[in-house]
């Protein structure tokens, strides 16, 4: 019987032509909305954690009052990071200093928000070669790499330094007199953030001179465990050690720590969740009326089955093959709209807009889910089908 | 003697009722209907009679509220919905709109109805193209609705209904949509199923082209059936009254309403239909078989005639008080139809020359 109804449900689909493309572009606004949505979420996060994730480190060491990288994470003594250089197991332990600065734009001078990174030079800190190549040079008073994929005018900056191999740029104070000047010998690439439009990278000593932060202040202890050594069991004596001065994770801790940051605590990770469940139910909205119409248009049709024996068990399989096909058939041309979405987007904001094969297999269930809501929602309406009513 | 065939539809005392509490309303009263095998029975009565609700009751679209109903040897009352759908797969149902499925072809729409039975597709589909063909629409087996005339599409329809070869058809008003022709070719078809394979039709119709090809009229006013007439058989009775001399006076009208009143009697070889020396009390016309006139004559009976189909008898004894003058019995099978005395007086009320022309037939001799 399920061979009959699906025959029936792809008869009834195609004979609607035009109708049934109307469907189906409602579905597709749907699910290029939740692709939109689960890109930039993804987006979100993966930005969040762009830093994180090249960082050269096993165990993080943050404030005892740190929240979230993104939250201004507080400074820490760097005598904690000595201290906890004394657990055994631990191959290296190096201080990362992160400042929040504005970088005046080399067009029009607006202040662009910059996360300027430093770390001792004789002290590698990041997994990028493009870093680490460049080591000697940021010894160098005032200069500083700079993120090749940093947006807005930092651009303009980049295609300078391309065209050029020289680039200025001026660091903004709080006044005129306290604005500095560094030199950008050389780029790498990290990518910015939601709230950080470009990223650079320099020595401790420059980080100083920039900022007039002192440097026993750290932003962070980088522990990278001696080969054999359990990360885990690192991190827990360094916790035992340190106690309630400071906060340990693990690299994917801190990582999963941003993630939970943004998607719990900041209003543009909320709406990222909003925004998916709403495309959910605008998707199980298109579909249902996709549905509401095909059964509408057919009801003396499917009465006059139900007169002649078939069973209600024949319409739910016929109904649930119709919205089966509608969100298989609209997913596919929703994946090729969401990719131009999600080139396009990238482009104009240098996030990480990535397609991803487990998303993708994730929203496809997802739409099959919501075709099977609408479709509880029609079989409520084929009841409607009466063959009484098929009698003057 | 010969069993008469079970009844495919069996209503005793069917009542229906429309909502419930105080807007509770009867539509049906104490119906009781018996349908036999190879019947064509048409249903007729004024909008609102409930002709249409007994229908869905007779194809178990609706449940039993009160009396009882059997449909195919099957109770249908306390049935469940499943149960119901169940017992629909051997009933053909047309419909006043065709309700075809329009994505479908035509032969596609007659095979939906085969796809809940046992049959190969293969033989299935054969089936229902020589259907099609017998419809007359073999050049349109592979068209959809939206192609075909209004005519075609019920033609289709019909074709639905019949592909399953089921035991009982229930239509309401099938040939709404038709012309004359269409609404002939659907009925004939409809009635040859009835005469070749014993399946019962039950039709709801205002089509007065279409009554005249009924075996059968029940008439409904106010959720009651007010008349049930066997109307080829009352045809057939008039067809023969209007061939007997003295009834060929009466209208039309009046003739039907003397058939309406003569009840068959199936009779057996040498039995006895009217004995010498009896009081009269019928009249009779001999529709099927012989019949043998004895007359008593020493120790025995000579046999003096042998009537034969059409012919009449019994009339004498009933006008002129006499005693019978003859015996009359069957030779073979047979059937004849009885008159009786008080409705064979009413004939002749209807005609008075009539009954001057009887007189004078029987006490002028």
């Amino acid at each position: 019987m399920l061979r009959v109804a699906a025959g029936l449900a792809w008869r009834q689909l195609t004979h609607r032509g035009g109708k049934l493309v109307g469907a189906l572009l409602g579905v597709c606004v749907a699910i290029v909305l939740i692709f939109t949505q689960v890109g930039f979420r993804n987006a979100l996060y993966d930005s969040a954690c762009g830093i994180t994730r090249s960082l050269d480190t096993d165990i993080l060491i943050a404030g005892a009052t740190f929240h979230s990288w993104g939250d201004a994470p507080p400074w820490l003594p760097r005598a904690l990071l000595y201290e906890a250089a004394s657990v055994p197991g631990i191959k290296s332990a190096h201080p990362l200093y992160v400042s929040a600065i504005q970088t005046s734009s080399p067009v029009d001078g607006h202040s662009m928000s910059t996360s300027l990174l430093a770390f001792p030079s004789h002290a590698p800190v990041f997994l990028k070669p493009e870093i680490n190549a460049q080591l000697d040079i940021l010894t160098v008073p005032n200069r500083v790499l700079m993120d090749r994929k940093s947006r807005d005018d930092f651009q303009v900056a980049r295609e300078r330094f391309e065209k050029t191999g020289q680039l200025t740029l001026t660091l903004l104070g709080a006044a005129e007199s306290l604005q500095k000047t560094v030199e950008v010998p050389g780029l790498f690439q990290i990518g910015p953030s939601f709230s950080i439009d470009g990223t650079m990278v320099t020595s401790d000593m420059n980080y100083h001179r920039i900022t007039g932060i002192p440097l026993d202040r750290i932003s962070l202890g980088l522990i990278r465990v001696a080969d054999g050594a359990d990360p885990a069991r690192v991190k827990a004596a360094i916790e035992a050690k340190l106690g309630t001065r400071a906060r340990v994770f693990l690299k994917s801790e801190f990582m999963d720590n941003e993630i939970h940051y943004y998607s719990r605590e900041t209003p543009i990770g909320t709406i990222f969740n909003m925004g998916l469940v709403v495309g959910t139910i605008v998707g199980i909205v298109f579909i249902s009326q996709a549905l509401h119409g095909i059964v509408n248009d057919n009801i003396r049709e499917y009465a006059a089955l139900r007169a002649v024996g078939y069973s209600q068990s024949f319409f739910v399989m016929l109904v649930s093959v119709v919205s089966l096909a509608i969100s298989v058939a609209a997913y596919l041309p929703s994946c090729l709209a969401a990719w131009g979405v999600y080139s396009v987007a990238a482009a104009a904001t240098k996030l990480p807009l990535v397609m991803k094969p487990i998303n993708m297999l994730t929203i496809l269930g997802v739409v099959v889910v919501m075709g099977q809501v609408a479709t509880l929602f029609a079989i409520k309406r084929l009841k409607n089908a009466n063959p009484v009513d098929l009698f003057g | 003697m010969i069993q008469p065939p079970a009844p495919l539809i069996a209503a005793d005392n069917v009542s229906y009722f429309f909502g419930e509490g105080e807007s509770r309303t009867q539509v049906l009263f104490d119906n009781t209907l018996q349908i036999l095998p190879g019947q064509l029975v048409i249903m007729t009565g004024p909008s609102g009679s409930g002709k249409t609700t007994l229908l869905t009751l007779l194809g178990a679209l609706r449940g039993v509220q009160r009396g009882s109903l059997t449909v195919l040897g099957r109770d249908v009352a306390g049935m469940d919905e499943a149960a119901l759908t169940e017992m629909r797969r051997n009933i053909g149902f047309i419909f006043q709109m065709h309700n075809l499925l329009e994505s479908l072809t035509a032969i596609e729409n007659v095979m939906m109805a085969t796809h809940l039975t046992e049959v190969a597709p293969s033989m299935a589909r054969e089936h229902g193209i020589a259907l099609l063909k017998r419809l007359g629409l073999g050049h349109r087996i592979e068209h959809k609705p939206g192609a075909l005339s209004g005519g075609q599409r019920q033609r289709v329809a019909v074709a639905r209904a019949l592909v399953n070869c089921p035991r009982l058809i229930l239509a309401d008003e099938p040939t709404a949509a038709l012309d004359k022709a269409s609404s002939l070719e659907v009925v004939d078809l409809l009635h040859e199923r009835a005469a070749q394979d014993g399946c019962a039709i039950v039709m709801v119709t205002h089509d007065n082209r279409i009554i005249d090809k009924a075996d059968r009229l029940v008439s409904m006013v106010d959720g009651r059936i007010v008349s049930d007439i066997m109307v080829r058989e009352l045809m057939a009775i008039c067809e023969f009254l209007r061939e007997v001399e003295f009834f060929a006076r009466l209208s039309p009208a009046e003739l039907s309403s003397v058939a309406e009143k003569m009840r068959p009697w199936r009779f057996h070889d040498g039995e006895v239909l009217i004995r010498q020396g009896d009081v009269g009390e019928e009249f009779f016309l001999l529709a099927e078989g012989e019949a043998e006139v004895r007359v008593a004559e020493g120790a025995g009976d000579k046999v003096v005639a042998t009537l034969r189909h059409g012919q009449y008898f019994g009339e004498r004894a009933l006008i002129t008080g006499e005693v019978r003058n003859a015996t009359v019995a069957g030779k073979g099978r047979g059937l004849a139809y009885a008159l009786g005395k008080a409705d064979f007086d009413k004939a002749l009320e209807m005609a008075p020359s009539f009954r001057d022309q009887l007189r004078k037939m029987y006490f002028g001799r």
